[in-house]
């Protein structure tokens, strides 16, 4: 049997004690935002290396990845790959262009050192995203036209969840299943209106219909949603972020003629999204959250925000001397720095764990990457090897191989067994529990 | 120091420095060939003004009946950028180059004529080292080039290859011409603000209408079946006239150039206005 997949919830108080006692932070009251924080530990060497980072860069924590966590390329090629997601069991979908266009893309799955090939045919299969029960959707366009059809593939069953002929864009899902896209409308004023559909397992609705080109939804477990109202209209054009709720709508942004983009929800309904601010030929990128009905700068420079259910938020920053993108992590408050090397790397999602997908763009190659857990042995990340670990491999324990034996599916996951994986081999077996075994430490 | 102090004193001189300027983006078309959507772009947000856009190799992107915007554009060899009618691209960047190595075109659709706008000086360029001998801005259909109130767009290249404006369009915002403008299979139109440059003012198999003032050394050529139309006084160019085999000079209203007359079976009309056709060669024209 193949372990079961993440309880959603488990790990909801892990965070109070990972860095707490070590972090404060005081930026806030500086310039009136969510700035960062500092962590008191740390030789001088690292401080100096903060130092300069800040010099440069302005606003920065730390110029390494968090804790506790690495960088890895999920692909490392020289094809273009990108559309990355990761859902909780650390699964990642992107899409692989295969040539020199889109009218041949094929939607892949990683899932802890292993990638498989979900779709090949001749068609346009790009924009997929997985939930945490490892179900994927993504876009289809025929031959060389543009994405079609909505797509939704479960543990082997492929159905059709939508065909427009005047196209469709990338569809997200949730853990409920239910799944949100984009459709274009061949009319309105800008002849390139789109409207946004849910389909709630059953069948689909349109939860809104009027002019407007609405993109890039996300939707939550509580089938809320925000997206992009662009209109396109007026020169310059405008856009507002939009939430959907219960079946109502309502413009979450404010008045400001701003432009936004890129917003995101979390299931506690906390919304980022992206603003332009403009001071005369200045602008900045600015992230707000919007919580509990208040909006905040959550950081003055920085665009593409996702954020998880503990308020932990994947963001990217542009380095205008380098001409390149760099990938950040708010991480308990504490902001890091992912990629600090020369790469030009921006963030595309990031799971309930903290684990960030990556996007390693070089065009006309692109890798992707994934900031993931460094295993062990240890199952909840609190610091020690005790019986709450102990628990976690009494449940998790297979044998030698488990998973290249059992596999029956792509999708098939060891979930958050794969923490105590820790040679990475996709199994929980009698080596990977010496280590924690020489480990353990009932007291600490 | 006290640890705690050097990193408090670090974050307030720190928060403080201006955060940088925005990012790029680059087309990807992933979903479809239509600027105006996020997810064809990486990262996946369509550019907006403070954006550079990049448009890499093998791409046909279109500008349909909206409005885009970005800081500068790039388009790489083996690529279009179409703004269809009813389209708008509006460059926001100020004092910036945009670097066309395929070509910009002005297409089909329905609506207003398209629109390349400059909110503020700007420069088109060539890319780097490019072999191929023209990058086009083309107007299949009227396309129009403006800009804001006093802005000046200025044509340039880089390595080989030059920058041609051609086809049919309405060239409003002032010009500084160090490429080349070309009424070939259209008409160009100078209208509204002044124009200068170095450059090459020509007409083959087209038509180039002077109806504001022009200044500079330029050349100014007219080939086969093409005519240039004169409907203001050009007193202060200083460039030599070309007219070549099957080319005419359609005179509105005067010329004058300190430069050379190169007459070739061509035809200089003159017209109801009995304007002056005046060459001062090493010398200058009276005032």
């Amino acid at each position: 049997m193949i372990p079961t997949r993440l309880t959603q919830g488990r790990w909801g108080s892990r965070w109070q004690t990972m860095y707490g006692e070590d972090c404060w932070g005081f930026a806030a009251s500086v310039c009136g935002v969510h700035g960062p924080r500092w962590h008191a530990s740390g030789n001088l060497a690292r401080l100096v290396a903060t130092a300069v980072l800040l010099a440069s860069h302005g606003s920065a924590a730390f110029a390494d990845p968090p804790p506790g966590f690495e960088v890895i390329r999920v692909t490392s090629d020289s094809d273009y790959e990108g559309g990355s997601s990761v859902n909780n069991c650390g699964q990642v979908v992107f899409d692989r262009r295969m040539g020199a266009t889109w009218a041949f893309g094929e939607v892949f799955v990683y899932d802890n050192g292993r990638t498989f090939r979900l779709t090949n045919n001749m068609d346009r299969d790009v924009g997929p995203d997985i939930n945490d029960s490892g179900q994927i959707v993504w876009a289809r366009g025929v031959g060389s036209g543009g994405a079609s059809m909505i797509l939704h593939y479960d543990h082997g069953d492929v159905k059709m969840l939508a065909q427009n002929a005047d196209g469709v864009l990338s569809p997200k899902i949730a853990n409920t299943g239910h799944c949100t896209w984009p459709e274009l409308l061949a009319d309105g004023c800008h002849g390139v209106d789109t409207r946004i559909l849910l389909w709630d397992g059953f069948g689909s609705q349109a939860i809104i219909d009027a002019g407007g080109s609405h993109q890039s939804p996300r939707i939550n477990d509580a089938d809320q949603l925000v997206w992009t109202d662009y209109d396109f209209c007026p020169d310059p054009w405008l856009s507002d972020i939009l939430y959907y709720e219960d079946e109502e709508i309502r413009i979450i942004s404010s008045e400001d003629p701003f432009q936004r983009q890129a917003a995101t929800v979390n299931d506690e309904r906390q919304i980022l999204w992206d603003e332009l601010w403009k001071d005369g030929e200045d602008f900045t990128d600015t992230l707000i959250l919007y919580d509990s009905g208040v909006r905040t700068v959550f950081t003055d420079w920085g665009e593409i925000a996702r954020n998880n259910n503990h308020g932990d938020v994947s963001f990217s920053r542009w380095y205008e001397d380098d001409g390149i993108y760099r990938s950040w992590i708010s991480l308990q408050g504490t902001f890091y720095l992912i990629t600090p090397d020369p790469d030009y790397s921006y963030t595309t999602d990031i799971n309930e764990y903290g684990e960030v997908t990556l996007a390693f763009d070089d065009y006309p190659t692109a890798d992707v990457g994934l900031m993931r857990r460094i295993r062990t042995g240890e199952a909840d990340f609190d610091g020690d090897f005790d019986l709450a670990d102990h628990r976690e491999w009494t449940r998790c324990l297979d044998g030698p191989e488990f998973l290249e034996r059992n596999r029956t599916d792509p999708t098939d996951t060891l979930c958050d067994c794969r923490f105590l994986d820790v040679d990475h081999d996709n199994d929980v077996d009698l080596r990977d529990f010496a280590r924690f075994q020489n480990a353990f430490a009932p007291s600490q | 120091m006290n640890t705690k102090y050097l990193l408090i004193v670090m974050t307030i001189v720190c928060s403080c420095l201006v955060a940088p300027a925005l990012g790029d983006r680059t087309f990807d078309g992933q979903v479809n060939d239509q600027w105006d959507v996020d997810e064809n772009w990486n990262p996946n947000t369509a550019p907006g003004e403070g954006d550079v856009a990049i448009i890499p190799t093998g791409f046909n992107v279109k500008i349909d009946v909206t409005t885009a915007k970005a800081k500068s554009i790039q388009i790489a060899e083996d690529s279009d950028l179409s703004i269809e009618r009813g389209g708008i691209l509006t460059l926001h960047g100020n004092g910036v180059t945009s670097l066309i190595g395929g070509d910009l075109k002005f297409a089909g659709g329905s609506g207003n004529d398209p629109i390349l706008h400059f909110k503020y000086d700007h420069t088109l360029s060539t890319v780097p080292n490019e072999l191929i001998p023209a990058r086009q801005v083309i107007g299949d259909v009227q396309g129009v080039i403006r800009g804001d109130s006093g802005k000046v767009l200025t044509l340039a290249h880089q390595g080989n290859s030059r920058l041609q404006l051609t086809g049919t369009l309405l060239i409003e915002i002032a010009l500084v011409n160090n490429e080349v403008v070309n009424g070939n299979y259209g008409t160009i139109s100078l209208s509204e603000n002044a124009k200068s440059g170095s450059g090459l003012w020509k007409a083959t198999q087209g038509e180039l209408t002077v109806n504001v003032e022009v200044t500079g050394v330029g050349t100014w050529e007219v080939g086969a079946g093409g005519t240039i139309e004169v409907n203001v006084d050009l007193e202060d160019i200083a460039g030599p006239v070309h007219i070549l085999n099957g080319g005419e000079l359609l005179l509105n209203a005067s010329l004058c150039s300190p430069g050379a007359l190169d007459f070739e079976e061509g035809v200089i009309q003159v017209g109801s206005a009995s304007p002056a056709l005046t060459f001062y060669v090493g010398g200058t024209c009276p005032t």
